[in-house]
């Protein structure tokens, strides 16, 4: 390679690097100004922008009076529904779906793959377009505003027991055969080794089946009209929809509601980015 | 039957919570205000409702212009962030952040962005840009749902598009150099073809995501203003809770269902298609 060439690729490199770090100032703009508004008083979250300056993304005196102003009133109450639903839904959800799972291809029966298929195609359908009349079920049978109303529809995912599945077709049948020998019946075969075998896909389906609930918006909505069973998405949307809003406590509510999964998921990064690659592009 | 024991938990949920109150769907669909067997009269109302017809003409026009927009921008993201480098890596999950916000946070993150004191136009105007009304007109409260669900939906079908390039085998690449291909040649025969599968589920994906997109309207702008944000989930939501027309609103809930996979097969024929020639 010439010289004038390996200073155009470096030049190349130089544009591409300085390109990124603007996109990603982009991406993080919004978040930055969210996190500075949390720490300065509500009355400056708009002041702050006229002029921009760098004051407007970093408050000169910070102070945490927004989060335990959020943390004092009905935000609290939502928050810990919200942790009490989502930890709920992993926990049952991963024991239904890695069951479901394990029937689907560790045991061998004849209308398996019919099963199957039928499992992923039911769970085609929309949460969102059977809420509606799901709803209505709930209420007709006295459901509406208790946990279980916020949890199970959310703890069986077609995703998830796709995933596991796939995983669990990859471990080796003499396993199966060797545990048989020695007398270990289904349930051993199925909490004693596979359980343990596939542990980083059990972390991917648990920070799908938890980030599907928390992200859940319009099935809380329709179950819960008490103020005590409220999630925190819920509880957001109606501090925001006062009309005497104080965005400070928004703008902290907002943080605790988007940090805590950000703390979760980026902890797990990898194993979120393999169920994102497993559970989509390939096969 | 060994396998049922393991099996019935999930098959409960997926009659109770999928299958029963999709038939129930159905039926609904199909009755009157009292509950009597109504044929199509619910479908025939809807589709002859101007109301609807602005409904669906705001929710199309929404979802064909945020697909192909986040596409293509996940797909320049994807290309800038690919590789693995010291500095590449860090602002690729910078560009991912966003998809840990909530929807609902989301929206009401960029609600206050773009109200007119807000930092939309705190930074037009640092440009020299006049201030703009945003969710508060008619004409740019759509787009800018579609910018917001961006911020979102960007970084996250960056990361299934990475994984795609991922599969992709360098050495065509170096063959392609080797022969004296450039860049761009080597992105238009070489990139792109092979992306033809992560790009096919990005875009079925975010169709599905676009049309069932609700927490924003709901939150931020109940479909207003002058209905040029009334998208179709709201205005089921509207028809059953407000307006109490639970028939209707299967009907319509029904009809979303029916476009979503008309258009999601019609994707995979076009996209499949492609790949055989």
């Amino acid at each position: 390679m010439s010289a004038r060439e390996t200073s155009s690729a470096g030049a190349g490199r130089i544009v591409q690097l300085l390109f990124g770090i603007a996109v990603a100032a982009g991406f993080l703009l919004p978040i930055v100004w969210l996190v500075a508004g949390s720490l300065r008083p509500g009355s400056e979250i708009f002041t702050s922008l006229d002029p921009l300056s760098i004051g407007t993304f970093i408050p000169p005196r910070p102070t945490l009076a927004n989060f335990s102003s959020a943390l004092g009133g009905a935000f609290r109450t939502g928050l810990i529904n919200s942790i009490v639903v989502a930890a709920s839904t992993v926990v049952m959800g991963l024991f239904v779906c890695a069951a479901a799972a394990f029937a689907l291809s560790a045991m061998q029966w004849r209308g398996r793959e019919v099963v199957f298929a039928m499992f992923v195609f039911s769970f085609l359908i929309p949460e969102e377009v059977v809420a509606l009349p799901l709803s209505a079920i709930f209420t007709r049978i006295g459901l509406q505003n208790t946990y279980i109303a916020l949890i199970i529809p959310f703890v069986g995912n077609g995703i998830v027991i796709f995933l596991l599945r796939q995983f669990f077709l990859a471990i080796p049948r003499s396993l199966i055969e060797a545990a048989q020998v020695d007398g270990a019946g289904w349930l051993r075969i199925f909490l004693q080794i596979f359980l343990p075998l596939s542990r980083p896909a059990l972390i991917a389906a648990g920070l799908i089946l938890f980030n599907t609930q928390w992200q859940a918006y319009l099935w809380p909505l329709l179950v819960t009209t008490r103020e005590d069973m409220l999630v925190a998405p819920i509880t957001l949307g109606l501090m925001a929809g006062h009309y005497s809003s104080d965005y400070g406590q928004i703008f902290a509510a907002s943080t605790i509601l988007s940090l805590i999964p950000a703390v979760i998921l980026l902890g797990f990064q990898r194993f979120f980015t393999d169920s994102v690659a497993m559970s989509g592009v390939k096969e | 039957m060994a396998p049922l024991p393991f099996l019935a938990p999930a098959l409960i949920a997926l009659l109770a919570f999928r299958l029963l109150p999709a038939g129930w769907l159905v039926q609904q669909s199909l009755s009157g205000p009292q509950g009597e067997f109504a044929g199509l009269d619910n479908f025939e109302f809807l589709f002859t409702a101007p109301s609807f017809a602005k409904t669906l003409q705001a929710t199309l026009t929404f979802v064909a212009v945020t697909v192909p927009l986040q596409t293509a921008i996940a797909f320049g993201l994807a290309l800038l962030f690919a590789e693995n480098s010291r500095i590449l890596s860090p602002l690729r999950v910078l560009v991912f952040l966003p998809v840990f916000v909530p929807s609902s946070v989301a929206a009401i993150l960029w609600g206050a962005a773009y109200r007119p004191q807000g930092l939309a136009n705190a930074l037009l105007g640092s440009l020299g840009v006049s201030a703009q009304p945003f969710l508060s007109s008619p004409s740019q409260a759509l787009m800018s749902i579609t910018v917001m669900a961006s911020w979102i939906g960007c970084g996250y079908w960056m990361m299934f598009l990475i994984g795609g390039l991922k599969d992709i085998p360098r050495d065509l690449y170096e063959a392609a150099a080797i022969d004296g291909a450039g860049k761009l040649s080597s992105l238009w025969h070489i990139t792109i073809p092979l992306m033809r599968r992560p790009l096919a589920f990005v875009i079925v994906a975010d169709t599905v995501a676009a049309f069932l997109l609700f927490a924003p309207i709901a939150i931020l702008t109940r479909g207003g203003p002058a209905g040029s944000t009334q998208l179709v989930m709201f205005d089921v939501y509207q028809q059953a809770y407000f307006f109490n027309d639970v028939s209707l609103a299967a009907a319509e809930g029904l009809t979303l269902m029916v476009i979503m996979v008309v258009i999601v097969l019609i994707q995979f024929r076009l996209l499949s298609r492609e790949k055989q020639l």
